[in-house]
């Protein structure tokens, strides 16, 4: 029903909604859900994700531009149908540079065509490679690269159905946990009333408060 | 009139010829291109004009943006839960129906998802499509793998018939002319009716006018390009040079 990528026993799944007085007109994340949802992960981990078009790139190698990297990653020389030959992506820990993965060009978020690699801080630019970025994208293998992959990924953000919500896929149920405390934190600091609920209770939630 | 059966001219070669079937003793030859050509074969037309009208990108005039049954660009493995895209080169401007969880209405159901294109559309995103809504969605995902299906079936067809065409030559001409011309066909067709479809109702009327256009004309791009490659051919084989006799300049 939410369209995200299924948790396996060892992940964890935190599924965000947001209520909203009225539904805009284009499929967007309004501005202050985007702030809030950057403002949270941002402090945990660093934010790669596919964005276009990236100018001054060179392939499979990181460029600094302003507070973020970004580089293009190729694909292996085997062929694979429907798959890009390249997959362009920024990596960033500023939050407020984060919040053009909800606007990514053809990666639209509302289309689910985005995904959002969350790793280490400490490691920037990330060892990321073409096969990593393909499987999260894909929703392949997914616990493999939470668990063992290389570099380790905190977690994974994702698009649900029609961009209207947001998962986040853990590696383990501490780092949900540290992302549900720090949601709390933002929406007290914005002022915004926030929730945890069953996902009976989220199923059954009017989202347009009208 | 009795005409010359022998091995040439044509495209051939040397003993092509072979007699009418039925001939009988006594009866008068006529020209082979009197009659309709055996291997004058249209049946594969429907199969691919519908065919190339599912898989044509069709402009939707005036918009920048194209109707088809598949999104743009790289997609998560599973494919997209839309039927019906009206979108741009990279699928940034897009109108799409889709089937899934509504969060305008709280339930899962068919609606029309959209970023860009209202100026054109006057639809907003999450609109309940309705009933309408739902007949349009399986009858894009009829098309689309009903489409790609008859599309093979139109590859075998036409390749049968070269294969067995007495002038192969000839029928290679008519099959790749009927293809280009379906693929014309679809694209213009599907504009035309396109426009008229968002005349009449944008959107929903888009995708029914466009689609419709394009079988309609990809059918029949395929079957009138493919009769005027096999009688143009037929005009050219038929032409004979009769050498003059030399004579002196006066």
């Amino acid at each position: 029903m939410w369209q995200i990528p299924l948790a396996g026993r060892r992940l964890a799944v935190l599924l965000v909604g947001w209520i909203l007085d009225e539904l805009p007109t284009d499929a967007v994340v309004p501005s202050g859900v985007a702030q809030i949802l950057t403002q949270s992960l941002l402090p945990l981990a660093a934010a790669a994700y596919l964005h276009s078009p990236l100018t001054a790139v060179k392939p499979d190698q990181w460029s600094r531009v302003g507070n973020s990297w970004t580089t293009v990653l190729t694909r292996p020389s085997f062929v694979a149908i429907g798959e890009p030959r390249e997959i362009p992506l920024v990596s960033t820990t500023d939050s407020d540079a984060a919040r053009s993965l909800f606007s990514a060009g053809e990666f639209d978020w509302s289309q689910q065509k985005q995904v959002v690699l969350l790793t280490d801080r400490e490691q920037q630019p990330p060892a990321l490679t073409f096969a990593v970025v393909r499987d999260c994208f894909m929703r392949e293998n997914l616990e493999q690269q939470l668990d063992a992959g290389e570099p380790r990924l905190l977690g994974l953000l994702y698009p649900g159905v029609d961009g209207d919500f947001a998962a986040i896929i853990g590696s383990d149920a501490v780092f949900i946990e540290r992302v549900v405390q720090q949601l709390r934190e933002v929406c007290d600091a914005a002022g915004v009333p926030c929730a945890e609920v069953s996902e009976d209770e989220f199923q059954h939630t009017q989202w347009v408060a009208r | 009139m009795i005409a010359a059966q022998g091995d040439t001219p044509g495209p051939l070669g040397k003993n092509d010829y072979h007699p009418p079937r039925l001939l009988n003793a006594g009866s008068t030859l006529s020209r082979t291109g009197a009659h309709p050509n055996p291997s004058d074969f249209y049946g594969s037309a429907p199969a691919i004009g519908t065919g190339v009208a599912s898989v044509t990108r069709i402009p939707v005039p005036g918009t920048g943006l194209f109707l088809e049954l598949s999104p743009r660009g790289w997609v998560p493995k599973g494919g997209s839960t839309s039927a019906l895209f009206i979108q741009d080169d990279v699928g940034k401007r897009v109108l799409r129906l889709d089937y899934g969880f509504n969060k305008n209405t709280g339930g899962v159901d068919y609606h029309w998802n959209q970023k860009g294109t209202f100026a054109e559309f006057g639809i907003a995103d999450h609109t309940s499509a309705g009933s309408a809504g739902e007949a349009l969605f399986k009858g894009a995902k009829l098309l689309k793998y009903g489409g790609r299906t008859l599309l093979f079936v139109g590859i075998a067809m036409d390749a049968y018939s070269i294969v067995t065409a007495k002038k192969k030559l000839r029928q290679v001409i008519r099959v790749a002319a009927g293809w280009a011309g379906a693929e014309a066909g679809a694209s213009l067709g599907g504009e035309g009716g396109a426009a008229l479809g968002t005349f009449i109702e944008p959107g929903g009327g888009t995708a029914v006018g466009g689609f419709a256009g394009a079988i309609i004309f990809g059918v029949g791009g395929y079957f009138g390009a493919s009769w005027a490659a096999g009688k143009s051919y037929d005009w050219v084989e038929e032409t004979y040079f009769e050498p003059v006799p030399l004579t002196t300049r006066p």
